[in-house]
């Protein structure tokens, strides 16, 4: 509760009086100096009583229950009062929505039981979950002001309104037509988890309900996991990896994040079957599993230009259906820069070279000074601190937002293809380990459509690229608590390698 | 749009509340009539025809407070007079700072009317007893409560505690 001008000046004029009388004799000066202070001893109890007795009904109406990145979402919002009630009633706005119409403050003067209704529009910035959980109402009886914080659990009678939003249309491999199940656009909030889990079921790819992907053979892998049809073809032994794994990462822990890299370079694929395609049945079995197993589930998604996708964990259906959704609507992100030469670093590298060169004497040189020489340089002439860098990093972001909002023993299932950001990948993942969380790191690797866009198929180029994309494998595997499963999509690979046979 | 007000036009009964107090003060300056009395009323009316035509104000409408309290009417009157004076100069106060309580919530009143009642109390009753011990004058023993209740009010108006209700739920 704040004093207004109006309430010191009053006072002092009752200092001044009662001063005077006392000074004068005049006890009519002093008697007006107490009733001066009287009365705003008077106003005082009598505003906080007011206040205490406010009793707010707000309710809000989102026009739609879904709202694309970009596009808008009116509210309608009402506000009645038991009893009489002046004041200014404001929405706080979520974070990433932006006000385009309307006002979300009304003054308002209320009579026992009206209402007061008024509309406003926001459009979304970015895709999250958005709730208005405050409001503040100010009342004020001219000589005191109050805000009042009208939270979610305390006043707001209904629920805030939820906005989950959704990204457009699938990408190239999308199948259409799923949204038109429970978690279309525009349908009602409140899908059960019959309709989630048979909308997993529809996204799922691949032939067998527990096959997860197809890896090289490893020594000590049992033979009846060989899968001898893709090592006929492929003329190399691989082995079937089941779904056990990521069954562990989605049941392991009380909170499980799941985070999608929805970069340019995960649309690589055929029709249906691109990288992000298995990234969502990924994220479809963990959620599965999570909801099943009652945990917390989040999803976080991440492009060239930055997080696209924020849905803080939660254990509510309502939110299980927002991650669906955003499942379903997910698309890979559209590059609008160049893949970035890879520099496969770490903080860790730049620390050890710079003890490196504390430690070495300026005329010396060899291969490591050279090469780090040249990556610190590289790093700099950017203009831009490596931390600095690494903190604007879509990937890093991703991480660090998951644990912020994880809560209790949590995983982070990231699925990627570790093409963009390496770097700030790994230091969020060493960032994440040191919190305490299991990492499980689903790496896909499809380099090969990328050359089937050639009209020179250039097999060396991609042996290249999957030796790089080992050694990113081996660096995260060296990071404790950090499960590194390798998928090659070798299911999806199946039809493209025919294909490239025909051809 | 209902229930949505504009902060520039809004009928109130302030204005009611504030000529009625407005004239029952000066018909008592004018009742005790003396040239002190007489030019407290003139300058009452005077700053009456100024609020109310061009400087509606809570900040000018103090100035007619302290119009009303400076008036000679106190050098002459009895108690009932003044008692009678100062609760219209107080009429007069809430008429100038709107909004004022509503006389419709008058049982949520109830226990801060008896909360200032309780203080009022306890800060005159020093000033009475050293009254009646013929410690202080009558003016001196008013001045007395008065600062005593004047340093309640500073307390509370000083008190910086969060609203009694409706705590956030997420700090």
């Amino acid at each position: 509760m704040k004093t207004t001008r109006l309430t010191d000046i009053l006072l002092a004029l009752a200092a001044l009086f009662i001063a005077l009388g006392a000074l004068l004799d005049a006890w009519f000066y002093a008697g007006a100096g107490f009733a001066l202070a009287l009365y705003v001893v008077w106003r005082f109890l009598a505003f906080r009583a007011a206040i205490v007795a406010l009793d707010l009904d707000v309710r809000r109406k989102a026009d739609r229950a879904v709202v694309r990145r970009g596009g808008t979402v009116t509210i309608d919002v009402a506000v009645s009062s038991a009893t009489p009630v002046e004041g200014r009633f404001t929405d706080v706005l979520p974070r990433g929505a932006e006000l385009v119409e309307g006002s979300n403050s009304a003054d308002l003067a209320l009579a026992a039981g009206q209402t007061a209704t008024w509309r406003y529009t926001l459009v979304m910035a970015s895709r999250q979950s958005a709730q208005v959980q405050w409001a503040t109402f100010v009342v004020t009886n001219g000589l005191f002001t109050h805000t009042l914080e009208l939270s979610a659990a305390a006043s707001v009678v209904q629920p805030p309104y939820t906005v989950s939003v959704e990204g457009g249309a699938g990408g190239p491999g999308g199948a259409p037509g799923v949204t038109s199940g429970a978690g279309g656009p525009g349908a009602a909030p409140g899908v059960t988890s019959v309709s989630v889990q048979s909308l997993y079921r529809t996204r799922r790819l691949g032939s067998g309900p527990d096959l997860s992907h197809i890896r090289p053979f490893a020594v000590g892998d049992p033979l009846k996991r060989i899968h001898w049809k893709v090592s006929a073809r492929l003329n190399k032994l691989m082995t079937k990896e089941f779904l056990t794994e990521v069954d562990e990462a989605a049941g392991a822990s009380a909170s499980v994040s799941i985070i999608i890299d929805q970069g340019g370079t995960m649309a690589r694929g055929p029709p249906g079957a691109t990288e992000l395609d298995f990234a969502v049945n990924v994220a479809s079995y963990v959620v599965r599993s999570a909801i099943a197993r009652g945990n917390r589930i989040g999803l976080i998604t991440y492009d060239d230009q930055g997080v696209a996708t924020s849905l803080p964990a939660d254990l509510s259906l309502p939110h299980a259906s927002s991650v669906v959704r955003s499942l379903n609507e997910i698309e890979p992100g559209i590059p609008l820069r160049p893949a970035r030469a890879k520099l496969d670093v770490t903080g860790a590298d730049v620390v050890r070279v710079k003890r490196h060169f504390a430690a070495t004497a300026d005329d010396e040189s060899d291969e490591d000074i050279r090469h780090f020489r040249h990556v610190i340089s590289y790093m700099y002439t950017r203009g831009e601190g490596y931390l600095y860098s690494l903190k604007r990093a879509p990937a890093f972001r991703a991480i660090a937002a998951s644990l912020k909002r994880a809560q209790g023993q949590s995983a982070i299932v990231i699925v990627s293809d570790l093409e963009n950001d390496f770097s700030p990948l790994t230091e969020g993942v060493r960032l994440a380990t040191s919190r305490g969380a299991r990492v499980y790191v689903v790496a896909l690797f499809s380099k090969i459509f990328e050359q089937f866009a050639e009209p020179l198929l250039s097999l060396e180029d991609v042996y290249a690229a999957y030796d790089a994309h080992l050694r990113r494998i081996r660096k995260l595997e060296q990071i404790p608590h950090v499960t590194v499963i390798e998928a090659n999509t070798a299911e999806a690979l199946q039809p493209a390698l025919q294909e490239a046979r025909i051809a | 749009m209902s229930g949505i007000t504009s902060k520039v036009a809004r009928a109130h009964p302030s204005e009611a509340l504030f000529l009625i107090s407005v004239l029952a003060l000066i018909v008592l300056d004018l009742v005790h009539f003396t040239v002190g009395t007489l030019a407290g009323a003139a300058a009452l009316a005077a700053f009456t025809v100024a609020y109310t035509t061009r400087w509606h104000t809570s900040s000018f409408g103090l100035y007619g407070l302290v119009i009303a309290e400076l008036s000679a009417i106190g050098l002459g009157a009895d108690l009932t007079t003044v008692v009678a004076y100062q609760v219209l100069c107080l009429l007069l106060l809430t008429a100038v700072i709107a909004p004022f309580p509503r006389l419709g919530k008058l049982r949520t009143y109830a226990m801060p009317a008896l909360m200032t009642v309780i203080v009022a109390s306890a800060s005159l009753t020093p000033g009475i007893a050293a009254a009646y011990a013929k410690w202080l004058t009558v003016a001196q023993a008013v001045a007395l409560s008065g600062v005593i209740l004047f340093g309640a009010a500073l307390a509370l108006t000083r008190l910086r505690r969060p609203a009694l209700v409706h705590h956030p739920a997420e700090a």
